[in-house]
């Protein structure tokens, strides 16, 4: 987006098949794996499988609104539309009624403003939002954003990779109840926004634009074998053995 | 999930409650009315240093400024942890182990339960908020899910305060999607940096910023990542 590629994983290594991305989703997922690794990973497969130029994991909160906890990139143009998307569009409508919903900035310009307009300024048209489903109720949407609708064998994996982060986010407890799911989600979006404020500060560190920062997190978080979480909150901490290794994640990368 | 109504009316009580009076002391009678205790303090992190700000009662502000001196007690692990700090029943052994000394003392004040949230956005602190009663048990889930909707709200309040601790009567509403942002809180972290300022200094600062110059938080967070307005030390 906005000339910063497609934020994925670079194009050297060829993109996992469908089977192998899931494979290695559904270990994370269920495998206690942080909600936000799990997010941020499912985000960067999801651009690597699709057609598409952008995704993002969007949970609600208790006030209804979404927030983005996983993203495929760290642009500004990524996270204003997805500001966007909070605010109007396919995402709420998703939440609300359970159902996948489709937004085409060429046709829906006048239903969703601010969105279109959005999408314009990136040079992209149509969003999908596909439910996150907690038994019936909607929790969350995944966003794809791109310059075309998907066709149906697109949309049926793209469901796949909603029910995914669904599932990496409920988890499959026998006693999970509404407060558990609330408590979950207040926790992964302060998580979220730690590491937004870790981009922010390994962005002005080593003079990076924020895609550059957040790559600069994962490849550091991959080799230190930390989750995204506890990387971003050891920066934002400023402590300094976790900046100094993302200086040496210079060179790697 | 609770639905959106809940919230609306939490952040609808919290701006009544402090509109043109002081926001600490408000965030507290909301606080104890939702979570039906009879006692709350809050701690603000100022300068990187906690101090009890405001307490519903003698004993509250008593009972907190002891947690701090000591060191111990659900306060002071919500404000390292960063998580909630729950202690359900204060004559449990589990209870005494986590904060010996203190726990002892709130005992022996009166004290049941005692519940403890943090008051923050992502790395930025801000405080924490603590809620005590006489009788021992946990939270109902309502209550427990009420506490981490006004722990965000009251973090944003607290933000929207003046210098005085003032809400300006018809000010600002307390909105969480803006100071949510992804764009806000990238360049909060890139503030924080250029500055060598605490997470929250660094948010306070642009927000003065978008104060002073009439325009939104999000077009100053916009054009601190592009490099276009640096803010000033």
């Amino acid at each position: 987006m906005s000339g910063s590629g497609n934020g994925g994983s670079g194009g050297a290594s060829a993109a996992l098949g469908v089977q192998e991305t899931f494979r290695e989703l559904v270990r994370m997922a269920t495998r206690d794996g942080d909600p936000v690794d799990v997010f941020m990973l499912l985000s960067e497969r999801a651009i690597d499988l699709l057609p598409v130029a952008a995704c993002a994991v969007m949970v609600s909160d208790a006030g209804g609104g979404l927030h983005a906890v996983g993203t495929s990139g760290s642009s500004t143009g990524l996270l204003e539309l997805l500001r966007a998307l909070d605010e109007e569009g396919p995402g709420r409508e998703c939440v609300a009624t359970g159902l996948s919903v489709v937004a085409d900035a060429r046709t829906d310009a006048e239903r969703w403003p601010r969105l279109a307009a959005q999408l314009a300024r990136e040079g992209l048209t149509v969003v999908h939002a596909f439910p996150l489903l907690s038994r019936s109720t909607g929790v969350g949407a995944l966003s794809l954003v791109g310059d075309g609708p998907l066709d149906a064998s697109a949309q049926n994996i793209a469901q796949a990779f909603a029910d995914l982060a669904a599932l990496a986010l409920l988890r499959s407890d026998a006693e999970e109840d509404a407060l558990a799911v609330a408590r979950r989600l207040h926790r992964t979006v302060q998580a979220r926004a730690t590491l937004s404020q870790a981009v922010g500060m390994i962005a002005e560190r080593f003079d990076l634009d924020p895609d550059g920062a957040l790559r600069r997190i994962r490849v550091t978080a991959a080799t230190q074998r930390l989750t995204l979480s506890d990387l971003a909150t050891a920066i934002v901490r400023r402590e300094l053995p976790s900046i100094g290794a993302l200086d040496l994640a210079a060179e790697e990368h | 999930v609770v639905g959106e109504g809940r919230w609306r009316r939490i952040a609808d009580l919290l701006q009544e409650a402090a509109a043109g009076s002081e926001v600490a002391p408000a965030v507290a009678e909301v606080v104890a009315q939702l979570l039906h205790v009879e006692h709350v303090s809050l701690v603000l992190v100022v300068g990187g240093l906690p101090v009890t700000t405001a307490g519903s009662s003698d004993l509250a502000v008593m009972l907190c400024e002891r947690q701090l001196a000591l060191g111990e007690g659900p306060a002071v692990e919500a404000l390292r942890t960063g998580e909630p700090a729950q202690f359900d029943d204060l004559t449990a052994p589990e209870s005494l182990e986590r904060a010996p000394v203190f726990i002892s003392e709130a005992r022996a004040a009166g004290v049941g339960a005692m519940f403890a949230f943090p008051l923050r956005i992502g790395g930025a602190h801000v405080g924490v908020l603590t809620g005590h009663r006489a009788g021992a048990g946990p939270l109902s889930h309502e209550q427990h899910s009420d506490a981490l909707i006004v722990s965000t709200l009251a973090s944003i309040a607290l933000l929207h305060a003046e210098p005085d601790g003032t809400l300006a009567p018809g000010g600002e509403r307390i909105d969480h999607a803006t100071v949510l942002d992804g764009v806000v809180q990238v360049a909060t972290g890139m503030v924080a940096e250029q500055l060598g300022v605490p997470m929250i200094e660094a948010l306070v600062r642009m927000r003065a910023h978008a104060f002073a110059a009439d325009g939104r938080l999000e077009e100053v967070a916009r054009r601190i990542i592009d490099r276009e307005l640096r803010l000033e030390r």
